[in-house]
């Protein structure tokens, strides 16, 4: 999995609540905006994606659009109005910032059944 | 509504003019009773007719150039009052000539030599303050109601700059930046409780500042650098090394006092439009001097620059703007420019 979140504190959180999720769920990467995702994106070839909406430079929506078909994207934001862009781009899941450990469960069920 | 302010100038309503005529004919008839009784010793008609036929001619020829002036814009007041005096006086003069030959026989050799001199004195004398009373009533009223129109300016400024404070509160407490803030709050319990307590007590300082911003006009500018640090530090923690700042207060001056939330939405805006955007982040620094009495004060930025930040220069910008304005007038001024290689400079100026 590659994760792609500006703000460290979120980054470490995100890690620390992925942790139980181990080894199922591998953590090969993380990236601080979207351009550095897309380049981690293509050598890392990882199968699934959680993109932070709000990232300077190239944001999460127009990242997904470049990733759209090759793996699994989940939007991770503070903001909810993006929710149908994010569905246009074949996002499996939106969860809203702050991400408790029931609502990523959710999404890991999704993740799996997919 | 009087049919002759439909024609007529403010200045020149019939009740206008026939309160100036009675005015007239009192000054005059005074006048004719002081000089009968004084120097003349002529009999108390003759002071009365002349003396009202020189008053009217003055008070005619000078309205008449007045409404002139004031409908046609033709001429100026000086000219009015003293063309308007000086022509009155002449024909004041003759038709008292005229009047007094007619029961006298009077010469108009006669008449120049001892006669029109002591009208032409005595018209200037008594003309003058009725010339001046007459067309200086307008000037006073126009002078008094720009002194009620400044009255007015000052209040609705005062009155815009009370609306945007409680605006600035209400930015400040945005949803977003408060809801982000908490959030990172609460990831960092998982991972960094120290973290977590810090932003926890920055965001209560910033707060209590804002708070304070509504109820004093004016704090000290150590307490709002203070407050601008403290919101810096919790973008510091959210972002990490993409933000870094300095904070230098050369001025010496502890108690100055400073408006409060001037400098920190100066600060928001280099963050959300300038810094936040830019990927690899920047530093924002902050310099106070204080030379020959001029307080000033520079945010610096290394962030994307003018042309991202004008996009939106919302409630920051405009506000500190207007604030600074109705506080300080003309002695204060707010300058935005570029620095190479990137990023915004805002200057600051009061004159102390």
């Amino acid at each position: 999995m590659l994760i792609a979140e500006d703000e460290i504190p979120q980054q470490d959180n995100l890690i620390s609540l992925l942790k139980p999720y181990e080894p199922r769920i591998e953590i090969v990467g993380t990236a601080p905006n979207g351009d550095d995702a897309l380049k981690l994106f293509k050598t890392l070839e990882p199968d699934v994606v959680f993109l932070d909406i709000k990232m300077p430079g190239m944001n999460g929506i127009e990242a997904a659009k470049q990733i759209a078909g090759q793996s699994r994207i989940v939007f991770i934001t503070a903001y909810d109005q993006y929710a149908v862009q994010a569905f246009e781009n074949e996002a499996i899941d939106y969860i809203l910032k702050p991400v408790t450990t029931a609502r990523l469960g959710k999404t890991i069920e999704r993740l799996e059944n997919h | 509504m009087d049919p002759w302010e439909i024609i007529m100038p403010e200045s020149h309503t019939l009740k206008q003019n026939l309160k100036y005529a009675l005015i007239t004919a009192v000054l005059n008839t005074s006048i004719a009773f002081v000089l009968s009784a004084s120097i003349y010793k002529e009999p108390i008609t003759k002071q009365l007719v002349c003396s009202n036929l020189i008053g009217f001619s003055i008070f005619a020829c000078v309205r008449s150039f007045d409404f002139l002036y004031v409908r046609k814009k033709i001429g100026n007041p000086v000219f009015v009052k003293g063309a308007g005096l000086f022509l009155g006086i002449i024909i004041g003069s003759l038709s008292s000539w005229i009047y007094l030959s007619a029961s006298w026989q009077m010469t108009l050799g006669f008449f120049f030599k001892n006669v029109l001199l002591n009208l032409a004195v005595f018209g200037i004398l008594f003309g003058l303050p009725i010339v001046y009373y007459f067309s200086s009533r307008r000037e006073l009223t126009a002078s008094r109601q720009q002194v009620q129109d400044e009255k007015i300016r000052r209040l609705t400024i005062e009155k815009e700059a009370a609306m945007t404070s409680l605006r600035l509160l209400q930015a400040q407490i945005e949803p977003h930046f408060l809801f982000n803030t908490l959030s990172t709050v609460l990831s960092l319990f998982e991972t960094d409780v120290e973290k977590a307590k810090m932003m926890i007590l920055d965001l209560n300082i910033f707060l209590r500042g804002c708070l304070d911003s509504t109820r004093k006009r004016m704090i000290t500018l150590e307490k709002e650098l203070e407050i601008t640090a403290h919101y810096m530090n919790i973008f510091k923690i959210r972002m990490g090394t993409r933000l870094a700042y300095s904070i230098e207060n050369q001025t010496g001056l502890t108690d100055l006092p400073f408006p409060p939330l001037i400098i920190q939405p100066l600060v928001e805006n280099s963050i959300k439009y300038g810094l936040e955007p830019k990927p690899e982040g920047g530093a924002i620094y902050i310099s106070c001097r204080h030379l020959s009495s001029v307080l000033e004060i520079i945010i610096e930025d290394t962030g994307l620059g003018l042309e991202k930040d004008m996009v939106n220069p919302g409630i920051g910008l405009d506000n500190v703007s207007r604030r600074l304005e109705s506080i300080y007038g003309d002695n204060a001024g707010l300058i935005i420019e570029p620095v190479e290689p990137a990023g915004t400079r805002v200057t600051i100026r009061i004159k102390q």
